[in-house]
C-alpha cells in the first residue's frame, strides 16, 4: 500500500482519538451546561453526530487495513473506501472537528491517487 | 390493436433488430477495440466466459483484467486472461453515458447492450406497427483514466446528491408535517 494512504490513515486514527478525548471532557465539563441553557436535543445530536463522525472514519481506516493485509487494495474497494473517508470528511465538519476533516480528506485524496495509479499500472502493464 | 405508445423522455435500449421498433431508433455502432480496466456488468462477461459472473458480482466496479482473473477459479484463469471478448466487454463499459439523449438505441451485441443496461432503460419490441426510421449512432469511448475519473466524480455526486436530500427529510420530517 502507498506510504500516504498509510500516513493519511493514522492521522484519521490519530485525530479520532483527539476528537474522541475531546468529546468526553466537552460532554463531562460544558455538557451540563449545554443542558442549562440550549434544549437537550441540541446537546444529543451532538453527541451522536460527533460519535458516528468517529465510528465511520475508524470503520474506514480498518477496512483498508483488513483488505491491504493479505494482498493489495483493489481499484473498486479504494474509490470505495475513498468516497466514504471524503463522506466522513463532510460529516465531521458538521460536528465542527476540523482535525477529523482535515484527516478524512487527506485520506481522501491519498485512496484516490492510489487506485488512479493502480489503473495507470495496469495499462502500462497492458501497454507493455 | 393495441395504441402506439411513443416512448419519450428518457434514452432506452433494445437489444436485436431495429425493425422490431417504430418510430426514430439509434443503431448503435460501437468501434472495435479492447481495455483491460472498466466496470462491465457481470451479465456482459456472461456473454464471454461462462460461469464468471459470480465472480464478477463480487468484484466492486471499477476493476482490472488482473483483479478479475485473480478472483476466479484457477482453472478459468487463462480463459479469462485470453479472450478478446472479455477484453470487449472492458472496452464497451467505457462508453460515456452523458452523450445519450432521450430516444431509442437498439444494438444486436449481447455484451454492449449488457453494458449500456446500467445507464438505459432495457426497451422489449414494439406492440405496434408503424414505420421506422433507422439512424447510426457511434458513441464516444472514453480513455480509461478519463472513464476512471468519470466513475469516481459520478460516485461522489450520487452520495452528496443522496444525502444533502435526505438528510433534512430526516431532520425536518416532523416539524414539516407540523407546519
Amino acid at each position: 500500500m502507498a506510504d500516504f494512504v498509510k500516513l493519511a490513515a493514522g492521522l484519521v486514527l490519530a485525530f479520532g482519538l483527539v476528537e474522541l478525548a475531546k468529546f468526553l471532557i466537552i460532554a463531562a465539563g460544558v455538557g451540563y451546561a449545554l443542558y442549562v441553557f440550549l434544549p437537550p436535543y441540541v446537546l444529543i445530536l451532538w453527541v451522536a453526530f460527533t460519535a458516528f463522525a468517529v465510528a465511520v472514519g475508524y470503520g474506514t481506516v480498518f477496512t483498508v487495513w483488513r483488505l491491504s493485509k493479505g494482498s493489495r487494495l483493489r481499484v473498486g474497494e479504494a474509490v470505495a473506501l475513498s468516497h466514504a473517508a471524503i463522506f466522513d470528511a463532510m460529516f465531521s465538519a458538521v460536528t465542527f472537528s476540523p482535525l477529523l476533516t482535515i484527516s478524512n480528506l487527506l485520506l481522501g485524496v491519498a485512496l484516490y491517487q492510489y487506485a488512479r495509479s493502480r489503473v495507470l499500472d495496469a495499462l502500462t502493464r497492458d501497454i507493455a | 390493436m393495441p395504441p402506439c405508445r411513443r416512448r419519450m423522455g428518457r434514452p432506452y435500449v433494445h437489444l436485436g433488430n431495429y425493425r422490431d421498433l417504430c418510430g426514430l431508433v439509434y443503431l448503435l455502432a460501437v468501434d472495435p477495440g479492447h481495455s483491460t480496466f472498466g466496470a462491465p456488468a457481470p451479465e456482459a462477461l456472461e456473454q464471454c466466459v461462462e460461469g464468471i459472473r459470480r465472480y464478477a458480482k463480487k468484484l466492486e466496479p471499477p476493476f482490472t483484467l488482473g483483479e478479475l482473473a485473480d478472483s476466479v477459479p484457477p482453472d478459468m484463469r487463462p480463459s479469462v486472461l485470453n479472450s478478446r471478448c472479455v477484453k470487449y466487454a472492458f472496452y464497451t463499459s467505457l462508453i460515456d453515458p452523458r452523450q445519450f439523449a432521450p430516444g431509442i438505441y437498439v444494438t444486436n451485441d449481447p455484451v454492449v447492450y449488457h453494458n449500456l443496461t446500467r445507464y438505459l432503460e432495457p426497451l422489449g419490441a414494439s406492440d405496434c406497427a408503424c414505420p421506422v426510421e433507422a439512424v447510426e449512432f457511434r458513441p464516444r469511448v472514453m480513455d480509461p483514466l478519463e472513464f476512471f475519473d468519470f466513475y469516481y466524480r459520478e460516485g461522489l455526486r450520487k452520495m452528496f446528491g443522496q444525502f444533502a436530500w435526505r438528510l433534512p427529510q430526516i431532520l425536518f420530517k416532523r416539524r414539516w408535517r407540523t407546519l
